[in-house]
Order: structure tokens, then C-alpha cells, then sequence
């Protein structure tokens, strides 16, 4: 019976009543779960079929001993085939052994109907890896051959069924392919492919051959409206790995998901998808989901108390992660060395990508430092950024003019609050063509952009990859006549709607494309820009409204003719690189750029800063920025932060409050708003809330130069600025997981405040060496939780005990007003009265640190004796000498010890001309010393300050 | 050490000692302004940027003397925020050129153009203050001529309500079996029942309609293709779904009444008045009484109503009716005839009652209403201004409605009526107005207007922003809120954000 349209009403209202939570929320369905995406489903019942087969199921992959090929000395690695039994096909594998306990292994067609894609590592990595041959090779033992790397690290590969194990101490810690799930679809015409025929029992008994499941995606697929045509027919790649005897697996941004990756087949607390890698712009994008978000970095850590190791699957394809964890495992190699006698928790990956060819990393740490080191080493470092880009960031969709943007710049001085950049988003340009400014509310944007310069501060702008079609737009008809854009198979530009309305997208992947598009950034080109203008680069995913998951339809065709689906997660970094490069080169001496970008794959790190894209004005994104950016971190990309104080919706003011203390401890650090929301730039709220947020803003401008030597340290080894709390505590089970507390470097503590009306929180205090709260300088001794005080205008954050962390105290309008400010060392003593800590110091913007001309100086607390001394490699050099001379008015003004139980008899200040007493006061209260203005320099050591106790 | 105002309190003592101006510690007179803070309250260092919160003084010569922010010191920025002199940057970061000359040169140029419409602008505020307040004085005098007319006809009102009273009495008292339609209206009103039924199931079904084709349109569009009319369908769809089930869930409770009801209803009405047999006869001295009493008017009334009814009351009024069915039948037209003109009588003077209390409201509302101070604004009120920003022209009328015209397609948009003023305390108070309630955005609020006044020799809007979703910022320049030219002669010194 059809319902009348009353009973209909009350059935939508019944709808709204169940799901009315869900209505604003992420539309899930405009997205693809594991069995909507043809490969992953392939896979996944592959992995099905091998489980229920148990012990019965073989891999049919084996080496063909007789292809086995080792060539250590030289190029250090073994080559040999490896044979599909199933369907008689030959496959290569590559086993690099690289310097820093990294292996490389890498698995192709052996005679492809036509070649895979591969081409992606030129864009990825950022030098060829260094080979580094093995000690020995053992070739005694029948079906397996070993590597001998070194005295403690081994790699094992088993020659039928294919496995390959990495060893540390004679255990293995990684194993490939361990429950066989490795399946290399390989290339076929259609007409030559034999469809997998299974045995079906009909309901009258009666059985039949049909052809299984996996069979009907092999040609064709369709989600929703679009049908993906498949012209390669399948050609997956799918592995799994285990990593034996860790219970806790991290990275592969980019999701809203826990620190400590969840299970993925279902169970208590775990999900029932994959964890996703295909860049994808998801409104309002839930949170606790293993679903593909902006950036894809195939990047993994596993941590356990004594070691770390890594995988990088380096593939840009569509890619999903399966994860279950065992006790006690399966892995014979594990049962047979032996965890001792308590049960072992394993870890068991399986990975999945749509296309292109396998090529993996093993990093064998031994810690996580070390495994984001190794990653690094390959696919770049964090770039160092200038100074500016660490302090705060102010945007808003829009400020919707130039009386605007000036105003705005005026009230942060006016209200005494620190800014460093005003961003403009989409509305500054005319009709959404980037380059170009609407004139009507932007009438002299230089005369603008010089009037914040004059302040020392920034302005930043969007521009997005999709170019408007429109024939009065010169940036288009350049592409199109020149045949820039991503092209549709049957020829032609690739169209799809964006904001400008009907867009085309630059082919990053072509090299004069990204010529071209650097060139745009010139200020000839760029027209209403000057040097202190940067970029924004947004909807790089790429973000298409009318595309397919919101993107780019994976047939579509890029340089090369390679297919989109080969690439996808790559388009974004090649955009980001491409920008990241024009805002490089514009001037005659390049000076680091600074780009914001949305998408990102790995490598992204070298270009600049991402942010975890359009998130909610809610505590519980708030909490959740905290995993998200640690993961970010862990997947090599550290420099991201959250939109605060959330991009959808009006957040109430303690919410504002919590999430300014929050942001002040987080890399990326931008207050940013919806179109639609009330203003609330700071100064905007009512007190107490105003002041509480001014406190937060001038902490983080106060521990500028802290920060500023993360991101120097962060740019030479990998390490972020941001960590998990394991990575300072490996040893420490009990916050493996941990994600609502975290470590701004080495040296302070932070556990924000992620919930309305809080007074107090439980702080675990991790080591044996004692914290000093930020503010107070009160002195914990106590390991594990500890219960604190966390009202408004508190942020639970502590020292760390043996530790140095130097500060510029003088609230100033920008990070470039304080660059000759005087500093402070606080120097938090560790039980035996020790301290240590380092200061980086260029000039913030250009690239004359390559030259030497910076100052990394060391600071010493020992016996009650401080000192300095240069970290400089080449403290000589011209560079560093003029640096010093340029820095040689800037003086220490201040030492607090933190945890002194005595009040000194005396301070001097020892130099070669003259010794000197100096002032001081002690709070007995919180044991702590103040020495007034020792005067010292923090870029020439020649001097000593001595406490007589 | 650079010259400080109050140089007198920045002395050493005999010790070569000070003490903080707080009088909380006392410091080596080397301590001061030697880029250290020391005293909690950051007097000692009055020349440097040690002390946050605190200020820097400038000595400026060939302009004026001013204090700076200490936040400004050696933080390499000239320029409006800094001494003129240059004297705030000092470490090398960035040398200011001394510029008091030229600053001096502009500032009093400024000043005197400031002065000049100041000047113009208070006089005119004066003369509207003058005539805001006859205006006043003149309402105020309407208000007491209204005042003593209603006193008049209030006195009549009582009058013919009486008149009316009676004369009901009478007509139920003689009411026998009078509803000879009483039938007829009831078929009438259950068709017009059915109808009005019938039409709101109609309506209903279209509004369902419509409300299917919503949901549909809020389940299935692509939301992410950001269409911004597609994302205010739904929103308003989202708000107008509960209002309108809660209005179905109302009437769901109250049925409309079927037909059998309106029958009852008729027949219960039908059963009260109406008593059994006959009614009781006249007596003589009643009807004298009432034709009596219609004659006052009755004559009057001829001339314009031409009722079957009065022909006789004029020739026979001495006549009783020849027999008690037809006389009784005669005597109730009369009494109904002279009811209906009591109460014509009766309402005209309590329309005109109403509108002299709706006057006298309304003079009162005028009297009392917040004109400023010193009712300055009075005179500008209604008073509309236009703004003209290439898109739209924004108009605004004083105290009363802000609207927006569109260039593109010239329609019309209410931005919002005159609410409040929100300027702050004391003399800024007046400086804001807010005019609120305007048309609803799509997808968002109800759109806004803060009119932001300062002084200027002529009202007219200077420019006008949107810096959220439909809440507009007009800067608007107006006499009516001139200080007096007096009060633009500088202090000795001044804090840079007050010049």
C-alpha cells in the first residue's frame, strides 16, 4: 500500500528523530567502503579465502631458486623471480640494502602487457637511496637465504611460499607476506582472462559453477552514479605484513582516527573497514573513522618497549590498510624464538593498492626517532620555514576587504595580541580566478601589503589548483590552448565544477605544467603581490564537486598517459610542489616559501605546512586535533595543525578559550572561521576570556625560539616538533596509546584541556626526573598520574627536569619585532641539578643558513656551573661570524633555575676580561632562582656563570 | 635616558637609590631604564621595552609629546604607532627617520579641517536640539487637547451604552420564536465549514507536497557541490519541519468540527433563548417609555434610513396596535431598529474614543522616546541617507528602517529597524544604533544593521561592511554627534590611540 504524503511526512520525521545527530554530519555514503572499491573487496576475500582455508592454504608465490641473483658488493642487493603458481606468471623481487638499517624490497611484472606505473619515486623520494652491502650471506639452510646486516639485524627470505623476515636479536620483528594474503594481479586483455570459477550449492542441493565474487569487479565498476570503464582491467597489489610482538601501530595519516592505530575486522572498539589512503575533500568529516581524509602518507610505525620499526609502502594508488592484532601469534618464526613466557601480542597489516607496482621500505629503527629518521633520510626532511610561519596565524573565510584586513591587523595591536599573518581566502579574487584580486574591494592590495610589512607581518593568499573556464581569464587560455590540463580519455580537457563554477585541473605530473605554473607566482605574473605575500593552496585532493567522492574520475589522463588511478594521492604533493617552488624562485635570492597545503602525500613535508582541513567548532574535535597532528608527525609530516577554534560552527568562548591554550602548543598555529560563523577573531570575546587568550598567544610567542629549534632540529633529523609520548618514554607501556597528553620537543609536557567546565585533570607524569609547571615553576617529583589544577586560564604544561628551554619574554606585535629581544633560560634541573638544552638562531628567511650563517649554541648546567658552547660545525666560517656579529647586542636577561633547595652564596659572571657579581632573588616556596641580567650572549660562549652554593 | 614626563619623580635618593613608583621595592638608581625590569608595577623602566604594559614616552620635538605602547620599543616599526622622533628604536633593528615636522604639518592641517566641521557640525546639532525641543513642546500641548476630548466623549460613550443596555434588555425580553433562519444559517455554515475543510485538506496536501519534494531534495543533493541556494532550501526546510508538525500535531488535536457538530451547536444555541408558548404582552406604560425614548432620535434618523418601520413612528406615535400579534410584531422592529442605531451611535464614539487613546498613545511614545541627551537626534529622525557601493545602494533612515537595493535587479531588501542605541557608556552611547530584524538570510540570520556615527558637517553613510553573513556595519557621518569645538584642544601629552 502507498503511503498517503501525511504518513510520508511522519516517516521522514521518524528519520529525523533516528538520525537526526547524523545531519550535519559527514555523508558517509558519498564515499566507498572496502566493498564498494572493487580491489579492496578482491583482496579482502582473498585474505577471506586463505583464513578459511586455515592451515590448508599455501601461497602460491614461490622463488625460483634457480633466478636467485646476489650482487652484495656493489649495488647490494639480490634479485630472483618470483612464480604465481596459480597463474603460471613471473614476477620480479628486488631486495636494496640501504645504509641506516633500511631495506628496501621492491616486486614487479616480470614481462607486463605493458608497463606498470612506477614513475612516482622521482616525485617521492628525494635522492637515491645509499646502498649499504650485508656482512655475510647464508645459503646453507634448504628453502631460505640469509642476509647478515649486521651483529644484531638479520633479513631471512623464504623461498616457497615467498616470505621474507627482518630479524633483530635473531627475532623477527617484521615479516612479509606472513599470512600469504600477497596477491600481484597481473595484467590481462580481457578476452584472455579465465573468469575464478567456484562451486555453488543451489537451494534444491543441486550444485553449480559460478564465477566468485571477486570476479565482478574486475572490468568495470560503478559506484553511484559514475561507472569507473577499467581499460587495464584489475591490477592490484595487496601484501601482508606482521609485526611481531608489537601491539601498537601508528602513522598513515591522514585520518580522524586514535594515535594508536584500531583493528579494522570488527571486535571490541575496533572498526570494520580498512583504514583508507585516497585524498578526498569529506565535508564535515567524522570523527573516530578509518576513512580517507585529505592527505595519504603510506607510512608506518610500530613501537614496542624495546624497539621501533617502520614500513613505507610507497605507492600513490588507492590504498587500504587492514590491522588485527593476535595474541600469542601465529608466526611460527616468533613461537619458535621465543618472547619468553607471557603472551605476545603481533600485529598483522594487510595492505592494498588499485595500481602500480610494489616498493617497499623496512626501517629497523631500533627507535622511533630512528625509524623517522630513516623515512626522512629517503623522502626529505621537514623544510625549514621562516620564522613567521611558527607564530600565529590569522584567517577567516573572508576578510571581505581591504579596510577589513587592516582593521583586523590594527585591533590584534590595539588589544596587545601577537599576530604574524592575516590570510585572505577565495572572495579576494574576481569571480574565484586565482592571480587575479577583485579590485573593487581590494583597490591598492600592495599599498596593503606594504602597510603590514611596515608592522613586520605577513599576509597570506589562496590559490587553488582548479582554473575557471572562462575565455577572459589568461591563466586558462594559456592552459587550455598550451594543453595543460588533466585530459579525458577520449581526448579533450577534463572538466569538473569547483567554486569558480565549471574548472579544469593542471597536469602536475607533466614537467612544463609545473614550469608554467611556478611562473605564475612571479610578481610581474601575480600582479597586487610582494615579498611578504605567501600561499595558501587548498582543494588539491583534488576537491571536485561533481566528481566521484567529491575528486577527479580515475580514468582521466595525466602526461605519460598514465591513468589518474595510478597517482591519485600524488596529485596534491605535485601541486604543493609545484607552488611551494614558484613562491621559492619569484625573487632573484630565494627565500623559503611558505605554503599551506590541504592534500598531501609523502614527501609534502619539504614543501611547507598542512592543516587537518575543515573541522568543527566542538570539544570533541578539539581533542581530536591532538591524534591527528601526532599521527601527522609520525607519518614525517609534523608542521600541521588544527583550524582554531574550529571551522564549521560558533564555538562559545571557553571553548575558544581551551583551544587557543591548545593551538599554542601544536606546530601550525591558525585561527580560521566558516563563512557563515560570527567574527571571533580573540580580542573579539568577552573577559575573561579575551585575557585568557591573549596569555595563550603571548606563551607561544615567548617560546618562539624553543619552537624555532624544534623545527631547526625537526629539519635536520626528522624528529617532530609534536610528539606522542612514547617517543620521549619508550619505555613506558602505559602511554603507548596515549594521545590527550603529548611533548612539544624533548622538554615540555602538555596536557590541554579538551572539555567544557574543567577545573582539574589527571596528568601522567612520565621518567624519573622531576617537571616544573610552565607558569608557576613548582617543582612534581612524582612518576605516573597525578591529579592537577587546570582552571580557564590554566594550561596544565611542564618542564622537563635536566633540561634548558630558552624564552623571549617581551610580549611583542610579531615574531619580527622580537628578533633582537633579550632571552631567558629556564633551566629545570634534574635530580642531580643538570641541565641541558640548545638554541638555533638564523635570520628567519632566507637560505644563508646553507652558508653557515646561523648561530646553534649549547647550553651546559653542571655542578653549579653554566656554560655554552656552539654546535656550529664550521663556527669560522664567514657566515657564522657575520651571523654573530649581527646578533652580538642580544643578551641573556634573565636565568630561572627551577628545583634549587638552596639559595646561593653567591652568583658571578666569569669572562676573560672581568668577573662580575651578579643579582639574583630565590622563591623558596617553589625552589626556584632568578639571576638578574647576566647579560651573556647566546651566540659567543666566552663566558661562565657560577653558583656558589 | 630619554626625557620623561613627571622627570621630577625620576630622581636618586642620597643612596643612588629609587624607589618604585608603587613604593613596593627600592632598586639602584643604575637599575633604571637599564632594559631590566624590576619593579612589579614596571615604573623603572619608562625609556625601554623591559616592562610589558607599561608606557614609553616621546618627546617629539616640533610636534607633540606622546606616549607609546612599551610593546613599540626596539621592535623596528615607525610610523603612526611610534614616537615621531624616532626616538623608540634605538637597538639597530630599524632606524626611524625623524619625521615630527612633517606630522606636525599634517596633524594641524587635520586638526584645523576637524575644527572647521566640528564647528558647522554643532552648530547644526545646536539648532536641532532647539527645535527637537518645540517640537517636544508642540506635542506635548497635542497631547492635553487629546487628553480633554477624550474626557468629553467618554462622558457621551456612557450615554448611549446605556441607551444600548436597555434596549437589549428589551429585545430578549421580546424575542419569541426569532430564528426563522436560524435553519438556513446553519446549512449555510456547515457549507461554508465544508468548504474552508475541504480547501485546508487541499492545502494541506500541497504543503505535504512540497515538503516531500524537500526532503528528497535534503536526502539526495550532492552536498558538496556547495551550492549555496540548494544548502538555504534545506536549512529552511530543517527550521520549517518541526513549526509545521507541531501545527498538524495542534489541529490533530482539535478536529475540525464535522457536520453533525455544527447541527448540534445550532440546536443548543436554538434551546436557550427560546422559551414555550407565547410571550408576555406589552404594557402601555412601557411602550409609552420607548417610543418616548426613540423619539429623541428617531426623526433624525429619518432622513437617512428609510426603514418601513419609522414611517409610522411618526404619524401614529400616540396609536397602540389594533391587536397583540401584529402590534407586537411592529413594536419589536422598532426596538430593533432603535438598538441598531444605539449601537451605531455607541460604536462611532468608541472608534473616536480609540483614536484619540491611540493618539494620545502615540503623542506620549513621542514625548517619551530616547532621543540622546539632548534630543538630538529627534530632528534627524526618518530622516534617510543613501549609499551608493557599485552593487547595492544601502539606505538607511535615522532611527527607523535600513534597506538595500540591488543595482542587478533593483529588488529590495529589509535590513533591519531601528532597535536601540549601543554605542556604550556616557557620551558614547549614542554613537551606535542597531536596526534589527531584517529579512532572513539564506541560510542564515535574520540580516542586521550597526550604524556607527561620528561627527561630520553632514548625515551621509561613508562606507558600509558585511563582516559577517547579513550583518552590515555602516560608518555613518552625522552633526548629531559633534562635540563641541572646544573639546578638540589637544592635552599636553597623549596616549597615541586617543589622538
Amino acid at each position: 500500500m502507498p503511503f498517503s504524503s501525511r504518513q510520508r511526512i511522519h516517516l521522514y520525521l521518524l528519520g529525523l528523530l533516528l538520525f537526526g545527530s547524523l545531519a550535519s554530519a559527514m555523508k558517509t555514503e558519498d564515499f566507498k567502503t572496502c566493498s564498494q572499491s572493487g580491489f579492496c573487496q578482491r583482496n579482502r576475500l582473498y585474505a577471506d579465502d586463505a583464513a578459511a582455508l586455515g592451515d590448508a592454504f599455501r601461497s602460491p608465490y614461490a622463488v625460483d631458486a634457480d633466478s636467485l641473483h646476489l650482487s652484495l658488493e656493489d649495488t647490494a642487493h639480490i634479485t630472483a623471480d618470483i612464480i604465481n603458481k596459480n597463474a603460471d606468471k613471473r614476477f620480479t623481487m628486488a631486495l636494496t640494502f640501504l645504509q641506516d638499517n633500511t631495506v628496501r624490497v621492491q616486486m614487479n611484472e616480470k614481462d607486463p602487457l605493458h608497463p606498470r606505473f612506477d614513475a612516482h619515486a622521482a616525485h617521492t623520494l628525494v635522492k637515491a637511496p645509499v646502498a649499504q652491502a650485508p656482512q655475510a650471506v647464508d645459503r646453507t639452510q634448504d628453502n631460505q637465504v640469509t642476509m647478515i646486516l649486521d651483529a644484531s639485524r638479520k633479513v631471512i627470505v623464504t623461498l616457497e611460499p615467498v616470505k621474507v623476515d627482518f630479524l633483530v636479536n635473531d627475532a623477527s620483528v617484521i615479516t612479509l607476506n606472513d599470512r600469504g594474503f600477497f596477491n600481484f594481479e597481473h595484467l590481462r586483455t580481457k578476452e584472455s582472462h579465465k573468469p575464478k570459477m567456484i562451486q555453488q550449492q543451489n537451494d534444491d542441493g543441486t550444485l553449480e559453477d559460478v564465477q566468485h565474487a571477486a570476479e565482478d569487479t574486475m572490468w568495470e565498476e560503478t559506484f553511484k552514479s559514475w561507472t569507473d570503464p577499467k581499460p587495464n582491467g584489475p591490477e592490484s597489489i595487496a601484501l601482508d605484513i606482521s609485526f611481531n610482538g608489537f601491539s601498537h601501530v601508528y602513522g598513515i595519516p591522514e585520518h580522524a582516527s586514535t594515535l594508536s592505530l584500531k583493528e579494522t575486522r570488527g571486535g571490541d572498539n575496533a572498526y570494520t573497514e580498512p583504514y583508507r589512503l585516497y585524498n578526498t575533500d569529506v565535508f564535515e568529516y567524522a570523527l573516530d573513522s578509518p576513512t580517507s581524509l585529505y592527505g595519504a602518507i603510506p607510512f608506518m610505525t610500530a613501537h614496542r618497549k624495546d624497539l621501533s620499526a617502520g614500513i613505507f609502502w610507497m605507492n600513490p594508488s588507492e590504498t587500504w590498510i587492514d590491522i588485527v592484532k593476535t595474541k600469542s601469534s601465529k608466526n611460527s618464526l616468533a613461537k619458535l624464538l621465543d618472547f619468553g613466557k607471557k603472551e605476545v601480542t603481533t600485529t598483522q597489516t594487510h595492505w592494498m593498492s588499485e595500481a602500480g607496482v610494489l616498493d617497499l621500505f623496512v626501517f629497523l629503527g631500533p627507535t622511533a626517532k630512528d625509524v623517522l629518521r630513516q623515512y626522512t633520510s629517503l623522502t626529505g626532511t621537514p623544510a625549514l620555514p621562516q620564522q613567521f610561519a611558527i607564530g600565529y596565524h590569522q584567517c577567516r573565510w573572508n576578510y571581505i576587504n581591504q579596510k577589513d584586513v587592516l582593521e583586523v591587523d590594527q585591533k590584534f595591536d590595539e588589544f596587545e595580541m601577537p599576530y604574524d599573518v592575516i590570510w585572505l581566502d577565495i572572495e579576494y579574487t574576481v569571480e574565484k580566478k586565482y592571480f587575479t584580486w577583485d579590485n573593487t574591494k581590494f583597490p591598492d592590495p600592495i599599498a596593503m601589503e606594504k602597510q603590514l610589512d611596515d608592522k613586520g607581518r605577513q599576509l597570506v593568499a589562496i590559490v587553488d589548483p582548479h582554473i575557471k573556464r572562462a575565455d577572459d581569464f589568461p591563466v586558462f587560455e594559456v592552459a587550455n590552448k598550451d594543453h595543460y590540463f588533466v585530459q579525458k580519455p577520449t581526448g579533450g580537457d577534463y572538466e569538473g565544477w569547483c567554486w569558480p563554477g565549471q574548472s579544469s585541473w593542471p597536469d602536475f605530473f607533466d614537467p612544463k605544467v609545473c614550469q608554467w605554473w611556478q611562473s605564475l607566482f612571479a610578481f610581474d605574473k601575480f600582479v597586487g603581490t610582494r615579498e611578504n605575500v605567501h600561499i595558501w593552496h587548498d582543494m588539491n585532493e583534488p576537491s571536485i564537486f561533481n566528481g566521484p567522492e567529491i575528486t577527479m574520475q580515475k580514468e582521466m589522463i595525466h602526461h605519460g598517459n598514465w591513468e589518474h588511478r595510478n597517482l591519485h594521492n600524488l596529485y596534491g604533493l605535485l601541486s604543493f610542489a609545484a607552488t611551494s617552488e614558484g613562491v621559492r624562485t619569484r625573487t632573484k635570492v630565494p627565500k623559503r616559501p611558505f605554503v599551506l597545503s590541504r592534500s598531501f602525500y609523502a614527501g609534502a613535508q619539504r614543501y611547507g605546512a598542512v592543516w587537518t582541513g575543515d573541522n568543527m567548532a566542538d570539544w570533541d574535535s578539539l581533542a581530536m586535533s591532538m591524534p591527528m597532528i601526532l599521527s601527522s608527525g609520525l607519518g614525517g609530516m609534523p608542521f600541521n595543525g588544527a583550524d582554531v577554534p574550529g571551522f564549521f560552527g560558533n564555538p562559545g568562548p571557553e571553548l575558544l578559550a581551551r583551544w587557543y591554550q591548545t593551538g599554542v602548543f601544536q606546530p601550525f598555529f591558525r585561527g580560521h572561521a566558516h563563512i557563515d560563523t560570527k567574527r571571533r577573531e580573540p580580542y573579539l570575546v568577552d573577559e575573561p576570556y579575551r585575557s585568557i587568550t591573549r596569555k595563550a598567544l603571548r606563551t607561544r610567542y615567548a617560546l618562539l625560539p624553543y619552537w624555532y629549534t624544534l623545527f631547526y632540529d625537526a629539519f635536520k633529523t626528522g624528529t617532530p616538533m609534536m610528539r606522542p609520548m612514547f617517543m620521549e618514554f619508550p619505555q613506558e607501556e602505559q602511554i603507548f596509546a596515549m594521545e590527550d597528553q603529548f611533548m612539544v620537543g624533548d622538554s615540555i609536557l602538555v596536557k590541554p584541556i579538551t572539555t567544557e567546565q574543567t577545573t582539574s585533570t589527571d596528568v601522567y607524569f612520565p621518567g624519573e626526573q622531576p617537571w616544573y609547571d610552565l607558569e608557576t615553576y613548582q617543582p612534581i617529583y612524582h612518576h605516573g598520574y597525578r591529579t592537577v589544577d587546570a582552571p580557564l586560564e590554566k594550561i596544565p604544561a611542564y618542564y622537563r627536569g635536566g633540561r634548558i628551554i630558552p624564552r623571549r619574554e617581551r610580549p611583542r606585535r610579531s615574531s619580527a619585532a622580537m628578533a633582537l629581544d633579550p632571552f631567558t633560560l629556564m633551566i629545570a634541573l634534574d635530580k642531580k641539578s643538570n641541565a641541558e638544552g640548545t638554541l638555533y638562531l638564523d635570520d628567519g628567511e632566507s637560505y644563508d643558513y646553507e652558508a653557515g650563517t646561523f648561530a646553534h649554541t649549547h647550553f651546559v648546567y653542571n655542578k653549579g656551573i653554566l656554560t655554552c658552547d656552539s654546535l656550529h660545525a664550521d663556527g669560522a666560517s664567514a657566515g657564522a661570524q657575520a651571523f654573530a656579529k649581527k646578533m652580538s647586542s642580544v643578551r641573556v636577561e634573565r636565568l630561572v633555575l627551577m628545583g634549587t633547595h638552596r639559595q646561593p652564596n653567591r652568583v658571578q659572571l666569569l669572562t676573560k676580561q672581568t668577573t662580575l657579581d651578579l643579582a639574583f632573588s630565590y622563591h623558596e616556596a617553589v625552589s626556584s632562582l632568578e639571576i638578574r641580567d647576566p647579560a651573556v650572549s647566546v651566540v659567543e660562549c666566552d663566558w661562565t656563570i657560577r653558583f656558589d652554593f | 635616558m630619554p626625557i620623561i614626563l613627571g622627570q621630577h619623580l625620576y630622581k636618586p635618593d642620597g643612596q643612588q637609590q629609587w624607589t618604585c613608583l608603587d613604593q613596593s621595592r627600592t632598586i639602584a638608581w643604575s637599575a633604571v631604564n637599564d632594559d631590566y625590569c624590576d619593579c612589579p608595577d614596571g615604573s623603572d623602566e619608562p625609556g625601554t621595552s623591559a616592562c610589558p604594559g607599561t608606557f614609553f614616552y616621546c618627546e617629539n620635538k616640533g610636534h607633540r609629546p606622546a606616549y607609546i605602547k612599551s610593546w613599540s620599543v626596539n621592535d623596528g616599526v615607525c610610523g603612526k604607532e611610534s614616537c615621531c622622533d624616532g626616538s623608540d628604536e634605538s637597538n639597530g633593528l630599524t632606524q626611524c627617520p625623524n619625521q615630527c615636522k612633517a606630522v606636525a604639518a599634517v596633524y594641524a592641517k587635520e586638526l584645523a579641517e576637524k575644527k572647521k566641521f566640528v564647528s558647522e557640525g554643532f552648530a547644526i546639532k545646536q539648532r536641532w536640539i532647539k527645535e527637537a525641543e518645540e517640537k517636544i513642546a508642540q506635542w506635548k500641548l497635542e497631547r492635553t487637547g487629546y487628553e480633554d476630548d477624550l474626557v468629553l466623549k467618554r462622558g457621551l460613550l456612557q450615554r448611549f451604552q446605556d441607551e444600548v443596555t436597555l434596549l437589549e434588555k428589551e429585545e430578549q425580553a421580546q424575542s419569541g420564536d426569532k430564528k426563522p433562519t436560524s435553519h438556513h444559517k446553519s446549512e449555510a455554515r456547515k457549507q461554508q465549514m465544508a468548504k474552508l475543510h475541504d480547501h485546508i485538506q487541499q492545502l494541506r496536501e500541497q504543503v505535504d507536497t512540497l515538503v516531500s519534494i524537500l526532503h528528497d531534495l535534503k536526502r539526495d543533493h550532492n552536498h558538496n557541490y556547495h551550492d549555496m541556494a540548494v544548502k538555504a532550501a534545506i536549512s529552511g526546510y530543517d527550521e520549517f519541519l518541526p513549526g509545521y508538525d507541531k501545527l498538524y500535531e495542534d489541529l490533530d488535536q482539535e478536529p475540525l468540527p464535522e457536520e453533525d457538530d455544527l447541527d448540534q451547536d445550532d440546536a443548543d444555541q436554538e434551546d436557550v433563548p427560546e422559551s414555550e408558548g407565547n410571550p408576555p404582552p406589552i404594557s402601555a406604560s412601557f411602550w409609552d417609555s420607548v417610543t418616548s425614548r426613540l423619539e429623541k432620535w428617531l426623526p433624525k434618523r429619518q432622513e437617512s434610513q428609510n426603514g418601513a418601520g419609522f414611517y409610522f413612528m411618526g404619524e401614529n406615535r400616540k396609536q397602540r396596535p389594533r391587536n397583540e400579534q401584529h402590534s407586537l410584531f411592529f413594536f419589536f422592529s422598532l426596538v430593533l431598529v432603535a438598538l441598531q442605531s444605539a449601537r451605531q451611535q455607541r460604536d462611532a464614539i468608541q472608534s473616536e474614543i480609540n483614536s484619540l487613546e491611540s493618539n494620545i498613545k502615540d503623542v506620549k511614545g513621542k514625548i517619551k522616546a530616547d532621543y540622546g541627551p539632548e534630543k538630538e537626534w529627534l530632528q534627524l529622525k526618518d530622516t534617510c541617507v543613501e549609499k551608493d557601493d557599485g552593487e547595492y545602494i544601502y539606505s538607511l533612515c535615522i532611527l527607523g528602517r535600513a534597506s538595500q537595493r540591488s543595482h542587478k535587479d533593483s529588488s529590495n531588501v529589509h535590513l533591519g529597524d531601528f532597535d536601540g542605541y549601543v554605542g556604550g557608556e556616557g557620551a558614547k552611547a549614542y554613537l551606535e544604533h542597531t536596526h534589527l530584524h531584517g529579512t532572513r538570510c539564506w541560510n542564515g540570520p535574520e540580516r542586521s544593521v550597526k550604524a556607527i556615527f561620528e561627527c561630520g558637517s553632514e548625515t551621509e553613510i561613508l562606507d558600509v561592511m558585511e563582516p559577517e553573513k547579513c550583518e552590515y556595519h555602516f560608518r555613518v557621518r552625522s552633526p548629531a554627534v559633534c562635540p563641541s569645538p572646544e573639546s578638540l584642544d589637544p592635552p599636553k601629552a597623549h596616549v597615541h590611540e586617543e589622538l
